[in-house]
């Protein structure tokens, strides 16, 4: 007994002891590679393909991490987390970053000793629904089953809006998003919630995605972003402006295809040129070698790009650029200026 | 150890201390002590030194905040308005439901299965050899999420039972609902009068007791034996049936029935409740059955033969002869066989029971960031659970245990001794000795004891974890640090001197006297004893309290028994 008091001590004060140091460049430039925490498996924004490669839209701004600092979007490694343990991976230095579909608040940004360094997707919390169910507003789900992920914005929010309504739910709590849509498409619950771009995601694994449907009301507002440990503000910097170098990117026209000819010589366009490290020192600022966006650039494309490439309207998950789109283009996309 | 500390020889060097066997073992014994203290210290400082690197401070204080969270399945009242601590208490409670009603079932299918395996009849001892190695060689993990898998795939969600060309229909007459969601029973509802139905359940079970103790006198007498079980039963069968009917059946049935999304009424079972507690137990179960089945085989089969040869019948051989015996052999693993299912049922997790590791240890832990706090609190949980089971089953084992005549020693000081001079001499007797009679003398007023202290308890449990929190009574981590301590001390020693007033083991006096201590203690730094019974005022509790531990310490003391006290304990005069 004494023993397994001892050692569940131990446990404890090791878990707490092993925290990563404050300088997390200098360790991520020592150990050669981001260790990057994603969500374990969402169509889209991060998922395995068939060769086991990460992919996504979460997964390749993390990679954009990689490529300005080692120039290669390959040198990265990704922790899959769930809701629940994702804090926890980040705040005991198991990973460097975290780009999961993670909604920045205030007491994450404050009392979890997170830093939130910027807003990668504008959403916002969705109920889905099977169109047999003849609901058309959320608020037609008074004594529904609802499929919740825990640790989650979602089921605070959840609580609030059926609390503000003066309905009852009754909450199956889940780990991850695969085994919600098992449960959700057996039926053992009838509604799925979380991030509306999630539920479009999810959607479009279904066999027959048109059987269900995404209620008109979006109840809360889930600006996902990438996080880092509070403190160490050399690292938040170079997440930061990795995240808005790619959205300047498309707002000037600078993508994959063209990055290498545009960084060849300085151009007419001096945001360009600070951008792509023709003119000034700003890589160094942060500690990245001059070329780094052009690095980011080649690697995973623009905001655009990716956006397209594994969202956007072609994809299976076909979602609109909507509030996501850059602030020229009726969004609220709006990236600082590179000087 | 105190007992060799004395030095005797004409002079003490220090080396004596490692090199004398009179010192040597308690020399040890101090530096290991003082090794481990300094480790937890070492440890806990390193934990708080690194929390305050990240910047996080520790501190309870976030229990008292609201929680913001749902949770289906709760005991008592809780909204995402309430606290983190009442989030930590329904989850607490969720964790006892899966213990209790595992560790039930498990002992039911454990004896069942392990007699079972050793009859003689060759299909069924197969069948049990089947099951009990079959389920004790898959991890537990596996059969639980193998019954969430068959619950959630294999019944049909509730839709399935509407309309017209509904493709399921429910069980026992419209009585039983099984979906992918939970399972639905017709549930009693209490309308007026049934609190007379329920008094009259208890006192004809009194009554079968009270029939049952005269009518083993009567055989001890008359060599005569009555048939008591089916009297027993029809006692209480009886007289509860005859009280239901003359009070108007005041018992209906709520019964299950579809009402938009889901069932409603009746009395719904949760998939992951049900899959957790029958894994859980059926898994236990198994392990129990070896228990079972190495406790009869302890048995010599000369005793089976003996009981033959005087005339016993095969099932009485069983309960006079056998299990008597057996149980000393199958209670010692079943405590850690109850344990086990206790600290397994943490694995709720897995299908989303949300027990304490779902909420404080969860949720809770996830929203707050606490997770040093939260785990804990857990720990202290499971550690009070895993202790206060030991500590009940071993006190169980105590009275069934096998005493040799010569193993009888003293218990060491006792409160007793202190009144040695004016009630004459104790002395420790065993079971087995020649003076010790079957009725215990004070044993019955001992078990008017037991329901002063459960009172007491219970009230004590109430107020503290499960009462509702208000302005007036604010949650547990608000109060003053003297009122906290007081109350885990009262927690304990009611707990203690229950248990050990329960199985009247000798040691009841002396919990009673730290039970009253720590009740005075309580007194002392103004508990509030005035909220604990509503309509009651405190000085009237303090009052009751008091007076009856004092009235219950005086009588076990002083009382004017025959020769005997509680079960081995002897005044000789
Ligand atoms: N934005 C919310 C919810 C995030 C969330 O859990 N989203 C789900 C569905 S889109 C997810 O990413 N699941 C990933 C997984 O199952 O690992 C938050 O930060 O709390």
């Amino acid at each position: 007994m004494k023993t397994s008091v001892f050692l569940g001590t131990l446990a404890v004060a090791g878990l707490a002891a092993g925290l990563a140091g404050a300088a997390t460049l200098d360790d991520v430039k020592a150990k050669g590679f981001v260790q990057c925490g994603v969500a374990t498996g969402v169509p889209g924004f991060a998922f395995t393909d068939a060769s086991g490669e990460w992919d996504g839209f979460d997964v390749s701004m993390c990679r954009a991490v990689a490529a300005a600092i080692f120039g290669d979007p390959k040198a990265i490694k990704f922790t899959p987390t769930t809701g629940k343990t994702r804090f926890t991976a980040l705040a005991s230095g198991e990973v460097d970053l975290l780009f999961r579909n993670t909604t920045w608040t205030l007491s994450r940004d404050t009392d979890l000793k997170l830093d939130f360094v910027g807003v990668n997707y504008y959403d916002g919390q969705g109920f889905m629904v099977p169109k047999s169910l003849g609901v058309s507003s959320a608020k037609e789900l008074d004594g529904a089953t609802v499929c919740i992920q825990t640790g989650t914005t979602t089921e605070l929010n959840l609580a609030d809006f059926f609390r503000a309504n003066s309905i009852s739910y009754e909450p199956v709590p889940i780990e991850t998003n695969a085994e919600a849509t098992q449960k959700y498409l057996a039926g053992a619950c009838d509604v799925y919630t979380t991030d509306a771009s999630g539920l479009a995601a999810t959607r479009s694994t279904f066999e027959a995605p048109g059987d269900h449907v995404i209620l008109p009301e979006i109840i809360s507002k889930e600006p996902l972003g990438p996080a880092v440990r509070h403190g160490d503000s050399e690292w938040a910097d170079i997440v930061r402006w990795t995240l808005n170098a790619l959205v300047v990117a498309e707002e000037f026209g600078v993508n994959s295809g063209n990055v290498d000819q545009l960084a060849s010589a300085p151009t007419d366009n001096p945001e360009v040129n600070r951008l792509l490290g023709t003119e000034g020192e700003y890589g160094a600022m942060m500690g990245l070698p001059k070329d780094w966006a052009v690095k980011v650039v080649k690697g995973v494309g623009n905001y655009g790009e990716i956006f397209d490439r594994t969202i956007g309207p072609d994809t299976p998950i076909g979602l609109a650029r909507g509030l996501n789109a850059l602030w020229t283009q009726g969004g609220i996309l709006y990236a600082p200026p590179f000087r | 150890m105190s007992d060799t500390a004395q030095p005797s020889g004409p002079s003490f060097r220090i080396d004596m201390l490692w090199n004398d066997s009179r010192y040597r073992s308690t020399f040890i014994q101090v530096v290991a002590l003082f090794l481990v203290i300094l480790a937890v210290m070492y440890l806990f400082q390193n934990v708080v030194e690194n929390l305050a690197a990240l910047g996080k401070t520790f501190g309870f204080d976030f229990m008292t905040q609201p929680a913001g969270y749902d949770i289906n399945q709760r005991l008592i009242d809780y909204t995402s308005r309430s606290t983190h601590s009442t989030a930590a208490v329904v989850g607490i409670l969720n964790t006892l439901m899966v213990a209790v009603v595992g560790c039930v079932l498990a002992t039911l299918i454990g004896v069942t299965a392990g007699v079972a395996r050793l009859s003689k009849n060759w299909v069924v001892a197969r069948l049990m050899t089947v099951y009990i190695e079959g389920v004790r060689n898959v991890p537990v993990l596996i059969q639980i999420l193998l019954f969430a898998a068959i619950f959630d795939e294999a019944l049909p969600a509730p839709s399935a039972f509407r309309g017209e060309d509904a493709t399921a229909s429910m069980w026992l007459g419209e009585m039983v609902a099984a979906t992918n969601r939970g399972f639905y029973f017709p549930m009693p509802v209490w309308l007026e009068g049934s609190f007379w139905v329920v008094v009259a359940f208890f006192a004809s079970i009194l009554g079968a007791v009270w029939f049952g103790r005269w009518a083993n006198e009567r055989q001890q007498d008359t060599g005569e034996a009555l048939p008591v079980l089916p009297i027993q039963a029809g006692i209480v069968a009886g007289g509860t049936l005859l009280v239901f009917l003359v009070a108007g059946i005041p018992i209906g049935l709520d019964y299950p029935a579809l009402k938009g999304f889901n069932f409603q009424g009746g009395l719904y079972v949760r998939n992951s409740y049900m899959a957790l507690t029958l894994a859980l137990a059926l898994y236990t179960g198994a392990f129990i059955a070896e228990n079972v089945r190495a406790g009869i085989q302890a048995v010599s089969k000369g005793q089976t033969e003996a009981a033959f040869a005087l005339g016993l019948r095969p099932n009485r051989t069983m309960n006079l002869v056998i299990l008597p015996q057996a149980l000393r052999v199958i209670i010692p693993p079943l405590i850690s066989q109850y344990l086990n299912l206790t600290k397994n049922s943490s694995l709720a997790l897995l299908v989303g029971y949300m027990d304490v590791t779902g909420t404080l240890m969860g949720i809770t832990l996830n929203q707050t960031g606490k997770e040093f706090e939260t785990l804990f609190l857990g720990m202290a949980f499971y550690l009070s659970v895993s202790l206060s089971v030991a500590a009940i089953m071993n006190l169980y084992n105590e009275q069934v245990k096998l005493v040799e005549r010569t193993s009888a020693v003293g218990m060491g000081f006792s409160v007793l001794d202190l009144f040695a001079g004016v009630t004459g001499k104790w002395e420790v007797l065993k079971k087995g000795d020649a003076t010790m009679k079957r009725e215990y003398g004070i044993r019955g007023l001992l078990n008017l004891f037991v329901v002063f202290y459960a009172v007491a308890l219970a009230l004590m449990v109430d107020y503290t974890f499960l009462a509702e929190i208000t302005a007036t009574r604010p949650s547990y981590f608000e109060w003053s640090g003297a009122k906290q301590i007081a109350t885990l001390l009262m927690l304990i020693a009611l707990f203690a001197t229950l248990a050990t007033c329960l199985f009247k083991n000798a040691r009841f006096i002396d919990l009673a006297v730290m039970d009253l201590l720590a009740f005075i203690f309580a007194v002392a730094v103004g508990w509030p004893f005035g909220q604990l019974v509503e309509g009651v005022s405190g000085a009237a509790i303090v009052a009751i309290g008091l007076g009856a531990r004092l009235a219950i310490i005086g009588y076990t003391i002083f009382g004017e028994r025959p020769n005997l006290t509680f079960f081995h304990r002897v005044r000789r005069a």
